[in-house]
């Protein structure tokens, strides 16, 4: 439970961070409409994260659907399984049926904050995550464009050394840089969009 | 006249010459020094109300532990802009922070710096650790821990700002998360924003150039913060703006102050020249009046600032209402000259004057020194100023009167009227029907006297604007600020124990937490863990090592790593030293008498009773204190002793009558005790309280009563004495009753209590005066030096 938690409180220190106005609302525009209007997205992810001192990378992988709307729900399967489900008011971690944590934004007054940054993460919210990080980037051919994503703000700097977008109709690879040098490589994959969340999946929002 | 007096007449003569001179250089030189101080004094007018009280002696630590909360709370202001959404809040505080760019204002920085403090915790961190990982440790085994550190390994990203190499457990990210809860204020950008509901407030701190109650910097900031408020409303209609600060309080009550005092020392003088000008109908005397107002005005103000170097709003009110008091002596001697005529009989009129003159000066310097001799720095600062102001004007009656009274004075209607009104009113003779009255009206006083109430809140007499308190509150609601008058005082001989004994407080303040009767707290120990629990956390970490040997295995991690680093602990000094406590380091007191002290402030204090349950807690190393409370206790404290002043000046200045007044000594003494009665049992019947300041002016109605009775018992022509107390009664009135006007309630005590003493003293003391056939006091008066004279009168009689 403590190690979840942990997970968690580094999005916490997201928060003691943040910010400011998006500088080139063209390129965020330009992204934006590259990226699909469906409000649902599922898939799979990949975790690969180099820490710094130790040779073997260490790598997570799961599954994960996204409501633009409601929030996210984030299934590691391997090594350790859990759910995380994030929603406007809360986030809870859950093993199996077990609730390990519940942090609810009427006590704890950052969580509202919180599900704002992962929201927009997840849901590819390019202006929502400019309000924090200064950015640049281009479009790549077609379809793709690629995001860097620096810290504004010193509480951020922190943490963050950088964060890397990189996609085309959804966001393929999340490339973050701990402000310490640790490396985390997220690629997601087996992308599916659409309009609904199944009835399954409504339940678990509930 | 023979040879011997006019020698004597002529020593006389040039002896009151030389004073005369020697009194205009006195003047000259006040005015002088108060001219070259002018400009630096511009706007250094105290309107602080708590400057007027006494220092806690009993307790210097304490003292000076809310001096350096009030003096750390006295420069900061706070701005909120209060949005539905955090963006626009966050906007409309950048728009803010440029329209305020040239305001006598420093920017803040927003808390303690989070990215600072990794960096001096970092070689210590070992021994940072919160209690419910302890608890963890000391509940786990191997498997456990290292399972936590696997699971933390394979996180998005370790939380604790550092490598996972170097926290594995994520313990020294829990420990710097527990700081975030001593403000509710996160970064947002380069704003703090609090989010409350669905409010967003931008918070904006600053810090004055200048003191709050620097004037100049009052109107400046009050102008910027008029700006701000325009450009919001055009920009951000839905942006409301909430200001919290002493600057805003201080200039409110300045602003108050400086109407009131102008419209009372104005209207006061207006008062005084007409209503000189209706007696006398005569432009001398009202220049000779407004002479002796100048240069009493020029002694108290110049000798107060001289003495005390600065002046309180309140002195000055308090000073422009003695123009009644001032004004006797002028308007007394004018009215002994009514009808008279001739440079030769003037002088000997005025010489006739002499005695009563200086008698009239005992009550009020006797009631003031009293004062004087008090620890009270708003107390014997009123005394300097009415002492000085009193005797200033007092002087100039006395020594240039001589010179400049008009040679011939004719009675006006209006006088004559007045003086007449003296033969219808009543006189005590002791008649059966007249002690009837006097039984009745005591019981009546006994009556109201019994129901009097005492009130020593010393919030009772401050005024405060309803609107900005509105948002004072608001605005310590949203960043749950702690209160700053009631407070832990943690004293003990080394800081390492100063820290020990703080966190063995907090253990006792959990239960306070967890029943919600407190909501948080400041203190250093937050941040700052004491050498023992530092070292108690390394000892835990201890335990660990086999963990930390599987993880080792694991990650292919070197033998180095797995031995938990067995530092020193951070210590005090260090901690302090360290810019990253910059903004902490008003909690800590330092070091006086050998003795080291810090401060744990409470958030959420609401009620009495749990301050009452907090004051228990105090301790031989842990005392709680309340300033509010303290300052309440100081002001009955001062009350008590103030009316024992009063007591003993009623006592006193009787005994000093005595020699002169004899068995008529009660004629002049019962006019201002029967008037300080009656005040007190109408207070009593009205449900006035009494308070420090109410016994305050009770002295003051003493000082101009017994003026007063003394005016009237000692001179032969009472009409003319009774004129002129009619006149100064009037002035007075005048002057405390646009006092009592005022809408600072301490002020509105002071005109309303003077005024009803000065009024029942002005209607008492014509009761009390000599019966016919006995003819004037004043043979008893007659001085060796001045019988002569007196003789001469008596002849041309």
């Amino acid at each position: 439970m403590i190690m979840k938690r942990t997970f968690l409180l580094s999005w916490f220190w997201l928060l003691l961070a943040a910010p400011a106005l998006a500088a080139d609302p063209a390129l965020l525009d330009a992204v934006q409409s590259r990226l699909t209007v469906d409000a649902v997205i599922r898939g799979e992810f990949t975790q690969t994260r180099q820490l710094a001192g130790i040779k073997k990378p260490l790598v997570a992988t799961g599954s994960f659907v996204v409501e633009k709307t409601r929030g996210v729900l984030w299934r590691a399967l391997a090594p350790f399984p859990q759910t995380t489900r994030i929603t406007q008011g809360e986030i809870l971690q859950k093993d199996g049926e077990r609730v390990l944590m519940a942090l609810r934004a009427d006590r704890e007054p950052a969580v509202n904050s919180i599900s704002r940054v992962l929201f927009s993460l997840f849901a590819s919210d390019m202006s929502a995550l400019a309000e924090y990080f200064d950015h640049e980037g281009q479009t790549v051919g077609d379809t793709g464009w690629q995001l860097s994503f620096t810290p504004r703000e010193a509480g951020l700097k922190t943490v963050i050394g950088s964060l890397v977008l990189e996609g085309d109709d959804v966001v393929r690879k999340v490339i973050l840089t701990g402000a310490a040098g640790d490396i985390t490589v997220i690629s997601f994959s087996n992308i599916a969009t659409a309009a609904l969340l199944t009835a399954d999946e409504l339940a678990q929002f509930e | 006249m023979n040879s011997p007096n006019s020698s004597n007449e002529l020593r006389y003569a040039r002896c009151h010459r030389a004073l005369a001179w020697g009194w205009l250089c006195v003047l000259a030189l006040l005015a002088a020094m108060l001219f070259a101080h002018v400009l630096p004094w511009r706007g250094q007018i105290d309107t602080d109300l708590l400057a007027l009280l006494p220092v806690d002696e009993r307790n210097p630590h304490a003292e000076a532990a809310l001096k350096t909360m009030t003096q750390r709370g006295e420069r900061e202001l706070a701005l909120l802009l209060v949005a539905p959404d955090a963006a626009t809040a966050e906007r409309a505080a950048h728009r803010v922070r440029e329209v305020l760019h040239d305001a006598p204002l420093i920017a803040q920085a927003p808390q303690a710096q989070i990215e600072a403090m990794r960096d001096l915790y970092f070689p210590y961190r070992a021994g940072f650790i919160t209690e419910q990982d302890m608890r963890w440790i000391a509940e786990t085994n191997q498997e456990a821990q290292a399972e936590r550190a696997l699971s933390l390994a394979y996180q998005l990203f370790t939380g604790s700002a550092l490598n996972w190499r170097d926290d594995p457990f994520g313990f020294f990210g829990n420990w710097m998360m527990r700081l975030g809860e001593a403000s509710p204020a996160r970064p947002y950008g380069d704003i703090l924003m609090v989010q409350k509901a669905d409010r967003h407030y931008a918070v904006l701190l600053y810090q004055l150039t200048d003191s709050a109650f620097s004037s100049d910097l009052q109107t400046r900031l009050a102008a910027d913060l008029q700006a701000v408020r325009n450009d919001l409303a055009e920009r951000f209609p839905d942006v409301e703006m909430l200001r919290a600060g002493v600057v805003l309080f201080a200039a409110a009550a300045a602003e108050q102050a400086r109407f009131e005092m102008s419209l009372i020392g104005s209207g006061a003088l207006l008062g005084c020249l007409l209503l000189v000008w209706a007696i006398f109908r005569n432009f001398r005397a009202l220049r000779l009046i407004l002479l002796s107002l100048a240069a009493g005005a020029l002694a108290g103000v110049s000798l107060t600032w001289l003495i005390f170097d600065r002046i309180h709003a309140l002195t000055l009110v308090f000073g422009a209402s003695l123009i009644g008091v001032a004004v006797d002596y002028g308007v007394l001697t004018l009215a002994q000259h009514l009808d008279g005529s001739g440079a030769r009989e003037r002088w000997l009129r005025f010489r006739r004057l002499l005695p009563p003159l200086a008698l009239v000066l005992i009550a009020p310097a006797l009631a003031y020194l009293g004062l004087l001799l008090m620890p009270f720095p708003g107390l014997r600062q009123m005394a300097c100023f009415a002492v000085s102001g009193i005797i200033g004007a007092w002087l100039t009656v006395m020594l240039w009167y001589p010179y400049l009274l008009p040679s011939s004075l004719p009675t006006t209607p209006l006088a004559a009227r007045l003086m007449q009104m003296l033969q219808h009113w009543p006189r005590w003779r002791g008649t059966p029907a007249q002690w009837l009255v006097a039984a009745l009206a005591a019981i009546v006083i006994g009556a109201g006297m019994l129901q009097l109430k005492t009130n020593d809140d010393v919030r009772s007499l401050v005024n405060t604007d309803p609107e900005l308190l509105r948002e004072q509150v608001d605005v310590a609601v949203a960043l749950e600020l702690p209160s700053p008058a009631q407070l832990f005082l943690i004293t003990a001989a080394t800081p390492e124990e100063v820290l020990r004994h703080e966190e063995a407080l907090l253990a006792k303040l959990s239960p306070f937490f967890a029943d919600g009767k407190l909501s948080g707290y400041d203190a250093i120990s937050r941040w700052l863990p004491s050498e023992q629990r530092q070292q108690e956390a390394r000892e835990a970490q201890r335990k660990l090592t086999n963990a930390r040997a599987m993880l080792a295995e694991e990650f292919e991690l070197s033998a180095d790593w797995v031995a938990v680093s067995h530092t020193a602990s951070l210590t005090a000094g260090e901690w302090l030293e360290s810019p990253a406590a910059a903004s902490l380091r008003y909690l800590w007191q330092g070091e006086r008498d050998g003795r080291y002290s810090s401060i744990v402030l409470l958030k959420g204090l609401r009620d009495a009773d749990t301050a009452r349950q907090l004051a228990t807690l105090s301790g031989a190393n842990v005392q709680w204190v309340d300033k509010t409370a303290d300052v309440s206790m100081l002001m009955g404290h001062y009350r008590t002793l103030l009316s024992s002043v009063l007591i003993a000046a009623y006592l006193l200045v009787p005994l000093v009558l005595l020699p002169f007044f004899r068995r008529r000594t009660w004629r002049v003494i019962m006019p201002s005790l029967l008037a300080t009665l009656g005040t007190l049992a109408i207070m009593g019947h009205v449900g006035i309280p009494l308070q420090l300041l109410n016994v305050l002016t009770l002295l003051l109605v003493f000082g101009m009563g017994i003026d007063y009775g003394l005016f009237l018992v000692a001179q032969k022509s009472d009409a003319r004495a009774f004129l002129a107390i009619c006149v100064a009664a009037l002035l007075t009135l005048a002057a405390f009753g646009l006092l009592a006007a005022s809408s600072t309630p301490a002020l509105r005590t002071i005109g309303l209590t003077t005024a009803l003493g000065i009024g029942l003293a002005w209607l008492f003391t014509p009761l009390f005066r000599l019966p016919e056939p006995e003819g004037s006091i004043l043979s008893d008066l007659d001085t060796q030096a001045n019988r002569s004279s007196y003789t001469e009168l008596k002849a041309t009689d």
